[in-house]
Formats: C-alpha cells, sequence, structure tokens
C-alpha cells in the first residue's frame, strides 16, 4: 500500500480526533467521581436523581451546591491555565513559560489584594476586574523587561524577568498583608489556590471571559505553530506577528485573570500539562491547545480530589497539591530544555 | 511546694503578684477573688479577635504581658511573684521560672476538665473556700436558669457549632458549653452528643444536617470565620436546617463559650436567659410561628 503524505495526514489526524475523544472520555470519568466524593455518603442513585428529578432534599443539595459547582470550576481553571501555558510556551518559544512562573498570576493577585486592602470587601465583578488588570499589566511589565536584556526576549531572559516580576511583586503583597491583618485572613486561604467554597456566582461572571479566552486561543492554533518556529519565520510565512502576539496576549490575560479571580494563584498545571501534549503532539499548536485543555481540567480535577480525599475531612489547598506536582518538573525542565 | 506538671516548685503562701498565661486561668484567679497583674491571651495577636465581653469589666490593672506567648521582657518588669500557666508553655519553663516562682497545669487539650484545673488553681492559691463559693454562686445561677425556663425546651436539641481557622466545628459531648447545657438540663442533638478530641468535631458543610437542632448557637472566631458563615447563610443548604427554618440560630461570642472558666460559663448562661427564657425579647429577631 502506498502511503500518500495526505492519507498518513488524514489518518494521522484521525487519530488525533479519538486521542482528543479518549481524553474527553477520561475527563468525564473524573468529573463523575470527583461528584461522588465527599464529606458526606451519598450513594450513586440518588447523584443521579440530582439531575434528573432534583427534590430539594439536604443530599441533591449538596450534589447541586457543592460538588457540582466545585468540579466545574476546576475543570474550566484547569483548562484555562493549561492552554494560558500552551500559549505562551509556543509564542515565546519558552518551554518555562507559565503565568505562575512569568508573574502573570501573581500580578493579579496583588491587584486583588490591593483592591481588598483600599476598599474593604468588593463585589465579585470589581474582584474579577482587578485580577484581569493586574494579569495585564503584568504580563507587559514582564515582556518588556524580558525584552530589555541582552538578545531581546529569550526564554531565559522571560523566565528571568518573570521571576524577578514575581519577587518583587509578592514582596509588595506581602507588606500589604503585615500592614492589614484583616485583609490577611480573608486572602490567606485564596493566596494558597483553592477550589473550596468557592463562589459560583462570581464563577459564573467570570466564565464568559474565560470562555472568550479560551476561544480565541484555540482560533490562534495555526498562528502559534508558525510562531513557535521563530519569530522570523513567521515574518517570512507572511504572518502578521505584532497581531497575533497581541491577541495570544490577549488570550493569556482572559485565561490567567479568569482563573486567578475564580481560584486564586494555582502554579505550574500551565508548565506541566502542555509538555505532557507534547509527548503526543510535537508542534502542531492546533492540537497542543485543545489537548490541554482537556489534560488541564483532568489534572486539576485529579489534584483537587487529591486535595480533598489526602488528609480527610481537612483539606489542602488545591495549589498545593499541583506544586507537589509541578515542582520536580520544572527543575527537570530547566535542566534539559532551556536553550540560553 | 506545689508539684506541676514542669517539677515541683515553691510558691508564696499568699501571692500578691500573679501573672497569668491563659484567659481560662485569668478567669479561674478573678474567680477566687484575687485580681492578677498581668495575663497573655487577653488580646490575641490576631488582632481582630476581640476580647471577650465577659472579661472587659475585670481588665482595669491587669497588664497584657504577651499575645498566644508570655513576653518574658515585660513579664520582668512586672516583678510578679506568681506565675500560673497550661504545660504547653513547658518549653519556655526554665525562663519563666527565673522570672519567678511559676506553676503549670494540664489543660483542656490534654482532655483534662477544666473543673480540675480550676481546683488546682484553688490549691495554688490557698483559696478552696473561695472555690467552693464560686461553685455555690455557680449551681445557684444554673438552678435558678432552670426554674426560669421550665419545660418549655424538654423536647428540643441545642445545638452548638463554631467556625474557627476555616473550619467548622461541633461542639460535642463533654466541651465547656456542652457541661452547662447538660447542668441545666437541655439535650444535645445525637450527632453532637458523640465523644472527639479536645471535645471538636471538624464537620463538612456537607454534612450540616447532622449539626442540626431546634436551636442553634453559632461562634465565630476571626473576621475571616464570619465572613465564611455569612457566605453560608446565603447557600440553600443552610436554609435547609430546621434551626434556620424556624428563625432559632442565635450568634454567641466563640471566645466566651470556650472561655473554660467560671466567670465565662456565668456569660454563657446570661447568653441562654438572654435566648431562651424570654421568647418575646427573640420576637424582635423577626421569629416566626411562635
Amino acid at each position: 500500500m502506498i502511503s500518500t503524505p495526505s492519507v498518513s495526514s488524514k489518518l494521522a489526524s484521525r487519530s488525533r480526533w479519538v486521542g482528543l475523544g479518549l481524553g474527553t472520555i477520561a475527563l468525564l470519568i473524573c468529573f463523575i467521581y470527583s461528584i461522588t466524593l465527599g464529606a458526606r455518603d451519598i450513594p450513586l442513585p440518588i447523584i443521579l436523581t440530582s439531575f434528573t428529578g432534583f427534590d430539594n432534599s439536604f443530599d441533591h443539595l449538596v450534589v447541586q451546591t457543592v460538588r457540582l459547582p466545585r468540579s466545574l470550576m476546576a475543570m474550566a481553571v484547569g483548562a484555562a491555565l493549561a492552554v494560558s501555558g500552551a500559549v505562551m510556551q509556543g509564542l515565546t518559544r519558552n518551554p518555562l513559560a507559565e503565568t505562575g512562573i512569568l508573574g502573570i498570576e501573581a500580578g493579579g493577585s496583588l491587584a486583588v489584594v490591593l483592591t481588598l486592602f483600599i476598599f474593604g470587601s468588593a463585589s465579585l465583578s470589581v474582584y474579577a476586574g482587578a485580577a484581569f488588570l493586574g494579569a495585564t499589566i503584568a504580563a507587559v511589565s514582564v515582556y518588556a523587561l524580558g525584552t530589555l536584556g541582552r538578545g531581546g526576549a529569550t526564554p531565559l531572559n522571560l523566565t528571568v524577568a518573570g521571576a524577578a516580576m514575581t519577587a518583587f511583586i509578592a514582596s509588595i503583597t506581602t507588606s500589604i498583608l503585615i500592614v492589614s491583618q484583616r485583609t490577611l485572613d480573608e486572602i490567606r486561604f485564596w493566596l494558597a489556590g483553592s477550589l473550596s467554597g468557592r463562589d459560583f456566582d462570581l464563577f459564573l461572571q467570570v466564565l464568559p471571559f474565560l470562555l472568550s479566552g479560551l476561544l480565541l486561543a484555540l482560533l490562534l492554533g495555526r498562528q502559534i505553530t508558525t510562531m513557535s518556529l521563530g519569530e522570523d519565520i513567521a515574518k517570512s510565512l507572511g504572518q502578521q506577528t505584532v497581531w497575533i502576539k497581541m491577541l495570544a496576549g490577549l488570550s493569556v490575560v482572559l485565561l490567567a485573570g479568569s482563573s486567578v479571580a475564580i481560584a486564586g494563584p494555582i502554579g505550574f498545571v500551565g508548565l506541566v500539562v502542555p509538555h505532557m501534549v507534547r509527548f503526543v503532539i510535537k508542534t502542531d499548536y492546533r492540537w497542543i491547545l485543545p489537548y490541554s485543555a482537556v489534560l488541564g481540567a483532568i489534572l486539576l480535577l485529579v489534584s483537587d480530589i487529591a486535595a480533598r480525599v489526602l488528609l480527610k475531612p481537612q483539606e489542602l489547598p488545591v495549589g498545593v497539591m499541583t506544586a507537589i506536582v509541578g515542582a520536580p518538573v520544572f527543575v527537570y525542565l530547566a535542566k534539559t530544555k532551556v536553550k540560553r | 511546694m506545689i508539684k506541676h506538671t514542669s517539677g515541683e516548685t515553691c510558691i508564696p503562701a499568699k501571692p500578691q503578684r500573679v501573672v497569668t498565661l491563659h484567659t481560662s486561668i485569668l478567669g479561674h484567679v478573678l474567680a477566687l477573688g484575687i485580681k492578677p497583674i498581668g495575663s497573655t491571651y487577653i488580646q490575641a495577636f490576631m488582632t481582630n479577635v476581640a476580647v471577650p465581653p465577659y472579661l472587659k469589666p475585670h481588665l482595669h490593672g491587669i497588664q497584657i504581658v504577651g499575645g498566644y506567648n508570655p513576653n518574658l521582657e515585660r513579664m520582668l518588669r512586672l516583678k510578679p511573684d506568681l506565675i500560673i500557666g497550661y504545660n504547653w508553655e513547658a518549653q519556655v519553663y526554665p525562663l519563666l521560672a527565673q522570672i519567678a516562682p511559676t506553676i503549670l497545669s494540664q489543660s483542656h487539650s490534654d482532655d483534662v476538665d477544666w473543673q480540675e484545673c480550676f481546683q488546682f488553681v484553688a490549691q495554688v492559691l490557698g483559696r478552696q473556700d473561695a472555690a467552693q463559693q464560686a461553685w455555690d454562686r455557680y449551681h445557684h445561677k444554673v438552678a435558678k436558669l432552670k426554674m426560669a425556663l421550665e419545660n418549655q425546651y424538654r423536647n428540643q436539641t441545642i445545638s452548638l457549632i463554631s467556625f474557627a481557622g476555616g473550619a467548622i466545628f461541633s461542639e460535642v459531648k463533654d466541651s465547656f458549653p456542652d457541661r452547662i447545657l447538660k447542668d441545666v438540663g437541655l439535650q444535645r442533638p445525637t450527632a453532637q452528643d458523640v465523644i472527639a478530641p479536645a471535645n471538636m468535631l471538624p464537620i463538612s458543610e456537607e454534612e450540616l444536617d447532622k449539626a442540626d437542632g431546634d436551636i442553634l448557637f453559632v461562634g465565630v472566631y476571626t473576621t475571616a470565620d464570619r465572613e465564611r458563615l455569612e457566605e453560608l447563610k446565603q447557600k440553600p443548604l443552610w436554609q435547609k436546617l430546621r434551626a434556620v427554618q424556624q428563625n432559632q440560630v442565635y450568634p454567641i461570642d466563640y471566645m466566651t463559650w470556650r472561655g473554660f472558666n467560671l466567670l465565662a460559663a456565668d456569660a454563657v448562661i446570661d447568653d441562654l436567659y438572654k435566648y431562651l427564657v424570654n421568647p418575646q425579647e427573640r420576637a424582635g429577631q423577626g421569629e416566626k410561628g411562635g
């Protein structure tokens, strides 16, 4: 049998669709499992009837108002973080790019803490707005700072700029928290990144931003693939690199800002997931991005399950769980993949 | 010579300048008719935990010598002649003992009843008579409350939950407030009439219904815990509670209802008067169904 390039790419494309389908099924299984888990023993049939025939019983309320929102938030935030990480890694050709490492989440956090410090308790939309604004400012500053270094915005320059910016922002956040004990109490759990008791109304308010960030990123798949070959190549292929950078940056800020607003800073999901995806899909961001979304959702959902189960009935913040998984991967990548 | 958890210590027969290292011991000493010159824990260093109201009238002339940890420098300046604390200060005992004779008692954290600790403090101060009088006053007050309550709560359960450090706890069997409620003859919900370490049972939001009762007393520790409660109040799960539906939820002062001393017990009984004896007073809070 003679396999022409078009046939083999069709085959590859088909197997990629199958892979994505399998990933989605795995996500669905994790999702159902996470809904069955909790302090209260609720038999599966009752969980199911809470969807089909909600009767306002305590069991049904627990499923619908405690577990379902939490699982949905984990999936949405996980997908957002992973996709934003993938976009950044492709765009900056930096294997360590991630909203946490490049200071974008820290920027969003500082803005939320500042808002709380200045206005006391603010409304939900103000929180979200602050997170977006902080994330944008941090992203622009880190990129500008990274460009200043010798050789322009190389992976190393960007990572160093991100680390410097994170340290700088974190020191401001800390000093605000020291000055205002009240702010600390309100924010402490949030700063550890957590999905417990998160406000579902806030989630619903932020969701449109998160989804548009996701959509924008997925639409840019082809362009990001080209950009990941290097800016010069992209330009020579006729790409409007400035526009692509701006749009991709917008999607990163939308994704990072909304996930920070929903769950606080959760590290390493955006770093680890795209690398895991690239074991299967090497370079094509049209596939890397949706795979990252599914895998990111799975990873955060599983981390949240672990955070709930490991120390029952106490809970760990899920940000702690992702850090335990992510930190070793970071060290490995820094040693092997970063080009100077 | 007094034997205690960190050894044996020779103490003055009539100590004049007592420093206490916890509010419950401060309460014990005050209940025995002695005014300490200093204490820790009064204003915990988390500034948003208020001084418990029951201690406020007694605080004039009592210096704050630290938050959770004793401030040794300030204590040294006060020149105490007796320091009384719990054995969780055992690490700094050698330093404390250099400042003044120091007695460290077992505590409610060791599952030792606060009543025992009170007796111990009375023995240390040589005020066993005063302790007996304090107990008489307590029992008298309990008996009066019992009379006032008549039998109207015979078939009702009193639930106690507290929001502390980001978690929700049921105050279960043999906790400080549980003993008082039992003394008064009130019933506890079955799920709260159980043994748990330190008499506090952490409960999940998902199991709130187990903390349900006909009447629900709720305490909060920090402002963050208060916000957690306010958030929970908006949720449908909270609205499912019987006590909520019957409008029988009352706020209590966390530090008072976990006071572990007779002064605090006095204040708890006052709260019970306020919320249980005169249902008319409660009408002001929007009670429905009477």
